[in-house]
């Protein structure tokens, strides 16, 4: 009796001691690195890379950026040059049907209604394969971001299996779940993954997830998979700026809102995004002790203009609103659509006069 | 549920009966027991820490003044302070190319210190600027430090696991730390200039395979050692010249063991093997494109399935602007060209730059070539060999 519970202590003691010390293997750590990689390699199939020839002299970069600093010497003027390459692209693309692939609509320059915006010369898709294809725009959506590629090979083999991970319904990922963004970017034989968390759910309009992976222009429109491998968003909406407060920030947009805008470009629509109201005046604080804003300039065109503002008119009050400050004036003008008329109390010399302005559209 | 609650108090006398050690078990914080995986992660994170970190060191090209905390290496008197590891037992593996400034060129002696804070010198026996590193040869009497194993690079997949070990900061000679940080490998790179210095002023031209890593690199980590969870050695971190782009750069180990053996026999820079890809390439008038001749049977090029007479599109996706061009993207050999530089003052003063070391041995090219009869193109991956006639 008394050797059987010592062997039992022993045994006890021995387990104890075996729990208390640091495991030495890194087993579940190997488990994870198995798991992401597999991840990876399942997403592959569903990404593409898509390269967008630039005419740099005719198009305004799509989208803002630090340019590389050109090498002196090292590279001529050909925006082709590696050794002179710009920070946009290649870039990610999603295989949707069985000709379409989606891209980020920023990639493609100013809003055009039958393709790709002016200065873009050519749209080309490598498959993971290396087989590359020119491809068409065939569909534009600027409010989520999104537009639509054909290509002239038979991607149903990828497609088949990729719509099988499209999640069915509205699926929103909780805050703080992990995320994995799978591109292709540069290396189209190769892919790029980021992994990282859900930060924000419901940005941009309720048709965005905030998450924390870094997003670079390789991964911009590439898709955004969960722990189960479902697709559940795409990398749009991104802000490129390397300054400030909202640069860096990475979007996604929720895989049924990138569905719904499918739909709409498969039937060829080209929809543009909302224009920002715009009066068409710099206005600027002149006398801090008299009441009104001055108007600086006037944009020739603008609905300023037009309704007869001249610089050095005093603005007084925007429909019975009193301006006294600049933001009160663009508090009041972002408060309105595209269309409304504003009616503007201005004092010009010593004269009072009421004049109608109807808002156009931010160029 | 009383039922239930009868079991447990059943349970909990029998356990209180055992041993004095099961009450030490149920005195443990309950917090602590509920999240055992996360404390699984990491213990084997520790363990990593502590089973790698005896095989990295920090290397300066003179003895830093240790007598102001204040400073860090570059101000403590060293113009070169950097990590490197420990491979064969008596080798330092470490990149020359982490300050402005080093003079450290082989024949030169250095001092190093181990993770323990042990003074050592050692002397640069090799230096490949295709690679960006130096080999460094521990003198006699030097600490039995454990040697770490190059891992074969081509292994590594997006998403493996990186581990980063370095004297961050001079964090060894002023802390006593050897810094570790934990991330994953995200992308596989080639004309990411990276270096400190740009190429303009006198920075490396690069040419090899660059991995990204989101692991956190920082100044003085450069040298060190990017680890997967085996232990093993899969690249060398470096840095790069934009900082603020924030991008974690690493050597691939594959490149660094190919040039390794003639390092250490002290083969010279200039005398070190040639890389090939396996074919020649000569512009043709009457194509109008650049042609693929030569192919080497067995060679990179043939076993990638390029044939004699295919045209060549693109260099790791780039077009390729001109034949001179070519030869500079592929890293052919030593070119060197003069350029004009902002010489201050408003005026430009002319000088001459390296555009190209040559290609290290191991380096993964993508080439798109096209199927003069067909018309199909094609993207292939390519690995450089070491060139016949060097063996």
């Amino acid at each position: 009796m008394k050797t059987k519970f010592t062997t039992f202590a022993l045994l006890l003691a021995l387990g104890l001691s075996a729990a208390a010390l640091p495991a030495q293997e890194p087993v579940l750590h190997k488990e994870l690195e198995a798991q992401r990689i597999k991840v990876a390699k399942s997403m592959a199939k569903f990404t593409v890379s898509v390269e967008i020839d630039y005419d740099h002299e005719a198009v305004r970069p799509p989208t803002p950026r630090t340019p590389r600093l050109p090498i002196p010497g090292m590279g001529g003027e050909d925006p082709n040059d590696p050794f002179q390459r710009y920070d946009i692209g290649p870039f990610s693309g999603l295989i949707v049907g069985k000709n379409h692939v989606l891209i980020s609509d920023r990639t493609l320059g100013d809003f055009n209604t039958t393709g790709a915006g002016p200065g873009v010369e050519g749209v080309t898709v490598t498959l993971p394969s290396g087989d590359r294809y020119p491809a068409k725009v065939v569909g534009r959506h600027q409010e989520i971001d999104l537009a639509l590629l054909e290509i002239s090979a038979d991607l149903s083999t990828s497609i088949d299996v990729a719509i099988a991970t499209f999640p069915a319904d509205e699926l929103k990922p909780e805050r703080g779940q992990q995320v994995f963004v799978v591109g292709r970017g540069q290396n189209p034989l190769r892919v790029l993954v980021n992994d990282g968390i859900v930060s924000a759910i419901d940005r941009e309009a309720r048709k965005a997830f905030q998450l924390d992976a870094r997003i670079g222009n390789a991964t911009l429109g590439a898709p955004v998979a969960d722990n189960d491998g479902r697709i559940i968003g795409m990398v749009t909406l991104h802000n490129h700026e390397t300054f400030g407060q909202a640069s860096g920030v990475s979007y996604a947009a929720y895989m049924h809102e990138v569905k719904r805008a499918y739909a709409l470009m498969k039937e060829g629509k080209f929809v543009e995004r909302p224009k920002a109201p715009f009066m068409g005046i710099g206005a600027n604080k002149k006398w801090p002790d008299k009441p009104g804003l001055e108007v600086g300039n006037v944009v020739s065109g603008s609905g300023a203009e037009k309704a007869g503002i001249r610089t050095g008119d005093i603005i007084l009050k925007v429909d019975d609103a009193e301006m006294n400050d600049v933001p009160d004036l663009i508090a009041h003008i972002a408060g309105h659509k595209v269309g409304d008329v504003l009616t503007v109390k201005l004092l010009r010399g010593e004269k009072e006069m009421d004049v109608k302005v109807t808002l156009g559209p931010r160029p | 549920m009383p039922q239930m609650r009868l079991k447990l108090a059943a349970l909990s006398v029998l356990a209180l009966g055992l041993s004095a050690a099961t009450i030490t078990l149920e005195a443990a914080p309950a917090q602590a027991q509920e999240f055992p995986t996360l404390k699984k992660l990491q213990a084997e994170r520790v363990a990593l820490a502590r089973k790698l970190t005896p095989s990295v060191v920090a290397v300066a090209d003179s003895l830093p003044d240790l007598s102001n905390p204040q400073a860090t290496g570059l101000a403590q008197g060293a113009a070169f302070a950097a990590s490197g590891f420990v491979v064969d037992e008596e080798y330092v593996v470490t990149n020359f190319e982490s300050a402005p400034t080093n003079n450290l060129e082989p024949g030169s002696s250095c001092w190093l210190m181990a993770h323990d804070g042990k003074e050592f010198t050692g002397k640069v026996v090799g230096k490949d600027k295709r690679n960006l590193m130096l080999l460094v040869k521990m003198d006699e009497g030097h600490p039995k430090l454990p040697s770490l194993k190059l891992a074969n690079s081509d292994k590594v997949e997006v998403g493996s696991t990186a581990l980063a070990l370095g004297n961050t900061l001079d964090s060894l000679l002023i802390d006593r730390q050897i810094s570790f940080s934990f991330g994953t490998v995200s992308g596989f790179y080639r004309f990411e200039p990276i270096g400190v210095l740009n190429p303009d002023e006198g920075g490396d031209p690069y040419r090899g395979n660059v991995f990204e890593v989101d692991t956190a690199i920082h100044a003085g980590d450069h040298g060190g050692p990017i680890c997967n969870l085996d232990g093993e050695v899969i690249a060398m971190m470096c840095p790069h010249w934009m900082a603020g782009r924030h991008m974690g750069c690493a050597v691939p180990s594959n490149q660094i063991a190919a040039v390794l053996p003639q390092l250490k026999k002290g083969v010279k820079e200039d005398d070190l093997a040639q890389a090939t890809l396996g074919f020649k390439a000569k512009y043709s008038k009457e194509a109008g494109a650049i042609i693929v001749t030569d192919v080497t049977p067995g060679g990179p090029a043939e076993k990638a399935g390029m044939k004699n007479g295919m045209h060549l599109m693109r260099v790791d996706n780039y077009k390729i602007p001109s034949m001179p061009r070519l030869k500079e993207m592929l890293g052919i050999g030593f070119i060197e060209r003069e350029v004009e530089i902002d010489g201050g003052f408003g005026r430009t003063r002319k000088t001459k730059v390296a555009v190209s070391y040559g290609l290290p041995i191991g380096t993964h090219i993508q080439l798109t070539v096209k199927d003069a009869e067909s018309g199909r193109e094609k993207t292939v991956d390519l690995i450089t060999v070491q060139k016949e006639d060097d063996f």
